[in-house]
């Protein structure tokens, strides 16, 4: 290390070093002459006699200045000097190659700072290697009571659970609805994170049975909610009406096991958080467990799933596993549990539409110094002449690359700080506090510009120094056939490239335009939803369908709403589809497994989901009476193929045998592009579940503060959160809007990049042939003509770019089958939409050096000869 | 090595041996230096600058030599280089391995 610093310094007094040694070797050289002329020597004879001892004193010069200086070092500053110096010179080639490089560095560096957010997620917790998540294998979650039994059966070290939530915060009229993770009171201990101001709830004071009123809040909500003030510990804050005292802040670099879509607020289990707490049969949370120090996953695997077994025989009213074994899979996998295939496939597709968008600014750029070094063959092979090696020469002109990748890539990280007034939906902020831009951003653009330097310059440099090196010599310069076709086929792969972009963004466009006019077989924009989180013993089975209808009869009468009613579930507002077996004796159809949900009366209406035979529930379908179902059409279709549903008898597993007296048409549940699934119905006064009111109005956006005093008159004890049907589902829509502007970002780039290129190479096609367009023109053929056959030439180049794109993109856009909603990855419209897009743009691009072609001078080119 | 071409080629290393054993006599120019190798070998080695300097300048990279400019007899300018601690250790390190390499050589050459 010494020595190195012993090198930097003499580095930087270089030349006064090189002065002092010359002084020193001509004191070595005077001392000798005397020497020799005291033994009596003439002064000429000395001085010739010195000369000969002392050798080559250039080369030692040299040499001794390369025991500081790695020669390759000092070759590198006079390249980058001269590099400098000959950019320059060439504004044009600067301009050209820093707009095509920064956008395509750019956008990759906020790619892949996006990418290793969300994918290498890594969740605070101590000892990560040794926590898993486990799911049981009846649902993706335990119950409370199978949790808890879970974790003190010893069989993991600990185990942890949580659930996320949404509850408004504020006094009612003024509400803001907030995220937050209901977890179960030993969760900071079990992970092993602190607070970074105050303390995380203990397991001890957050029991359950003690009703904790304590949250734990990540320091963004306490910098947004709580003004940052570190006196805001102990303060309380209104949570769906009810009181919750603030007991800690997370660190700055906490990361939530849930992803960047992290929740705010942490409660602990309790009555007030988590209606099912009580109730065995209902799957309810989440498990992370952290085994125990000699266990493999593999070994806990197995005995979770023997361990289940047992309390599967003790508590009958359990759910059945039907010997699916429990699954256990690495905290770090919760995030993409249940959307692998989402979030694999996007993966796929941002890594590849960046990489292609990179790949064709570089092609700009290959092509401009490809020109550039046609144009210095004879400079290039003077140097090869006079004795500079070839890698000498590829260095240089790779240095040159350099220079201007490094121009492009600093233009490129300055725009992808553009990511911050990226339009991110509200659900997706997280992300946005995660990859702000800082000095992080460099560990991803510093291998993107290296990269890009190399696959910019290396083929033209290659190419330059490849020529012979007589020929170049001797060559009076121009009039030589240009060797534009490497150009040429790098243009049409630039526009194949841009093709299977555009073609993407199409998809894209066309399955968002589907989803924005989608059916999704309910009506989206009048609706407003409370989402209830009931006491189990307060509002148990029956006195829960009593308060239901306190709250229907209430809410009905409140101005401007025109149908009040519950159900369990909200259509696309992702709750878990959690029953979903065969009905019994039916085990023969393959493949869908019914949904069950519990409705209210006029559901149907209220959603506006058209009934197509036999009756909605009403007043009489109560405990006691009949038990009675509603069934979809895809699930009569499945189950009674040819046959009248109506008078059917249908039994799921854990219900009782009920009859089918209502047929109502299919809508969408999941997901927009989902596969009809099939459904049944069951009367929520038969089967009360979790409390969601729906509510239908004309304009259902004053409302939410008014449905929340109305709620409150009713009983203003219970937790609630109200908002629009069309918030509720409103994520899906969100992040696939923002898939295709992203998707269109990289489109738009991709076409602008090799339109840029096009044009290049046209211009130059143009230029080389001024001599023989001259004489063509001397010889009678008239400006359309030439014009003509110039287009005629662009067009031949973009037929066949665009030709190899398609056959590309026939196999590409599969893979991102999962995104598109009713449109085919094969899409006629997209593909000949893309491709007719590119033959405008190409013939656009080549417009202007075909009409310079055609309007040249013969004279001058002739002249040019 | 750039030996002249009179003079024995050295074996490759020992240029750094001998700089750094007669340093140890005491401080000295570049010029002092190849006189007193040529002196005390009667002549045998006559070390050129070629090698004499990019030889220094190793030392000095190593840290094992500092230079200091001084006043020379005929009061001229000229660098003066003596030995530092590390130069001292290293000096005593190369002999040892100086003195088995020739001390094995000999034994090849009578057995």
């Amino acid at each position: 290390m010494t020595t190195f610093l012993r090198r930097v310094a003499y580095w930087l007094r270089s030349r006064r070093a090189g002065d002092e040694l010359q002084e020193e070797l001509q004191f070595h050289r005077d001392m000798a002459e005397q020497d020799l002329r005291r033994d009596g020597l003439t002064a000429s004879d000395a001085a010739r006699s010195v000369r000969r001892v002392m050798g080559n004193t250039t080369l030692a010069r040299e040499d001794a200045r390369a025991m500081w200086v790695a020669p390759w070092f000092d070759s590198l500053l006079q390249d980058i000097r001269l590099g400098a110096r000959s950019l320059r010179r060439s504004p044009g080639l600067v301009v050209v190659s820093a707009l095509s490089l920064g956008l395509g560095i750019g956008l990759n560096t906020v790619l892949f700072m996006g990418l290793s957010t969300v994918y290498g997620h890594q969740p605070t917790m101590v000892e990560p290697e040794r926590v898993f998540g486990v799911e049981p294998g009846y649902a993706n979650q335990f119950s409370y009571p199978d949790y808890r039994d879970l974790k003190e059966s010893g069989i993991v070290a600990d185990a942890a659970g949580f659930r996320t939530g949404g509850l408004n915060l504020g006094a009612s009229g003024r509400l803001t609805p907030v995220s937050l993770l209901v977890v179960t009171a030993n969760y900071f201990e079990m992970l092993g994170v602190r607070a970074q101001i105050g303390r995380t709830f203990s397991a001890a004071e957050a029991a359950p049975e003690r009703n904790p009123r304590l949250i734990v809040v990540t320091s963004g909500f306490w910098r947004n909610w709580l003004r940052g003030d570190p006196n805001a510990i102990g303060e309380s804050l209104v949570l769906g009406g009810e009181p919750f005292t603030v007991v800690g802040v997370l660190p700055d670099d906490y990361r939530a096991v849930f992803g960047w879509i992290g929740p705010q607020i942490y409660v602990p289990v309790s009555k007030l958080t988590l209606s099912a707490v009580d109730e065995r049969g209902t799957p309810s949370l989440s498990v992370l467990a952290r085994l125990q120090p000699t266990a493999t996953p593999v070994q806990a695997q197995a005995a979770i799933t023997t361990f289940t077994a047992s309390l599967e025989r003790m508590y009958p009213e359990r759910l059945s596993s039907k010997g699916r074994s429990v699954r256990v899979f690495p905290a770090q996998a919760v995030q993409f549990r249940g959307a692998e295939i989402g979030y694999n496939a996007a993966r796929t597709l941002s890594v590849m539409t960046g990489a292609l968008v990179l790949l064709i600014a570089c092609v700009n750029v290959a092509g401009l110094l490809m020109a550039r070094a046609t144009e210095r063959r004879r400079e290039i092979a003077v140097r090869v002449a006079i004795g500079a090696g070839r890698t000498r020469v590829i260095q240089a002109m790779l240095v040159e690359s350099f220079l201007l990748v490094v121009i492009g890539g600093v233009l490129g990280v300055s725009t992808a700080s553009l990511v911050n007034w990226l339009p991110l939906p509200a659900e997706m902020s997280g992300l946005r506090d995660l990859m702000a831009l800082d000095r992080r951003i460099l560990p991803y653009g510093i291998p993107f510009v290296l990269l890009t330097t190399l696959v910019c310059g290396m083929l033209p440099a290659l190419r330059a120094t490849r020529a012979s090196v007589v020929d170049d010599v001797r060559q009076s310069g121009g009039g030589a056939t240009p060797r534009t076709w490497i150009r040429q086929v790098l243009v049409m792969g630039q526009l194949a490239m841009s093709l299977f972009l555009v073609v993407a963004t199409l998809l894209f466009v066309r399955s968002q335009m589907r989803i924005g006019h989608a059916d999704v077989g309910f009506d989206l924009e009048h609706g407003l939803v409370a989402r209830f989180g009931l006491d189990q013993r307060q509002y148990g089975g029956d006195a829960r369908a009593q308060f239901a209808d306190r709250l229907v009869e209430r809410l009905s009468h409140v101005p401007g709403v025109s149908v009040a009613t519950v159900a369990n579930f909200i259509p696309l507002g992702g709750d878990s589809l959690l029953r979903s077996f065969h009905p019994a004796g039916r085990t023969d159809i393959p493949g869908t497994r019914p949904s069950t949900y519990s409705v209210g009366t006029d559901f149907f209406r209220a959603l506006s989901i058209p009934l197509i035979k036999g009756r909605e529930f009403n007043r009489t379908d109560r405990t006691g009476g009949a038990p009675v179902a509603i069934v979809n059409e895809t699930f009569a279709r499945t189950y009674f193929p040819g046959q009248n549903a109506l008078g059917q008898h249908v039994q799921t597993e854990d219900e009782v045998d009920a009859e089918v007296i209502g047929v109502v048409r299919d809508h969408r549940i999941g997901t927009i592009g989902e596969a009809p699934q099939s459904v049944i119905y069951y009367p929520f006064a038969q089967r009360p579940r979790t409390l969601i009111v729906h509510a239908r109005s004309a304009s259902p956006d004053g409302l939410v503060a008014s449905l929340q005093r109305a709620i409150d008159e009713v009983d203003a004890t219970v937790p609630v959160n109200v908002q629009t049907l069309r918030s509720a589902t409103s994520l899906e829509m969100n992040m696939r809007r923002l898939g295709t502007w992203l998707m269109a970002a990289m489109g738009v780039v991709g076409l602008l990049l090799a339109m840029v290129g096009l044009y290049g190479v046209m211009n130059y096609v143009a230029a080389s042939r001024t001599a023989e367009v001259g004489i063509r023109m001397a010889l009678g053929a008239s400006r359309p003509q030439i014009r003509q056959e110039m287009l005629l030439r662009a067009l031949k180049m973009v037929a066949r770019g665009v030709a190899l794109g398609a056959l590309a993109s026939l196999g590409l856009t599969p893979l991102f089958r999962t995104f598109l909603a009713g449109v085919s990855p094969f899409d006629p419209v997209a593909f000949l939409g893309a491709a007719l897009l590119l033959t405008l743009v190409g013939l656009a691009a080549s417009y202007m050096p075909a009409r310079r072609s055609s309007r040249l001078d013969p004279m001058r080119a002739l002249r040019q000869l | 090595m750039g030996a002249t071409n009179d003079a024995p080629e050295l074996l490759p290393g020992t240029l750094d041996l001998l700089i750094l054993r007669t340093l140890q006599r005491g401080s000295m120019h570049g010029y002092g230096i190849a006189q007193h190798l040529r002196v005390t070998s009667e002549d045998v080695l006559q070390v050129g600058e070629s090698s004499l300097y990019p030889a220094l300048q190793r030392l000095l990279v190593n840290g094992w030599i500092t230079g200091e400019w001084g006043l020379s007899d005929n009061n001229r300018r000229a660098r003066y280089y003596s030995l530092t601690a590390a130069g001292r250790k290293r000096l005593a390190v190369e002999r040892k391995g100086f003195d088995q390499m020739v001390l094995a050589i000999q034994r090849v050459l009578e057995a």
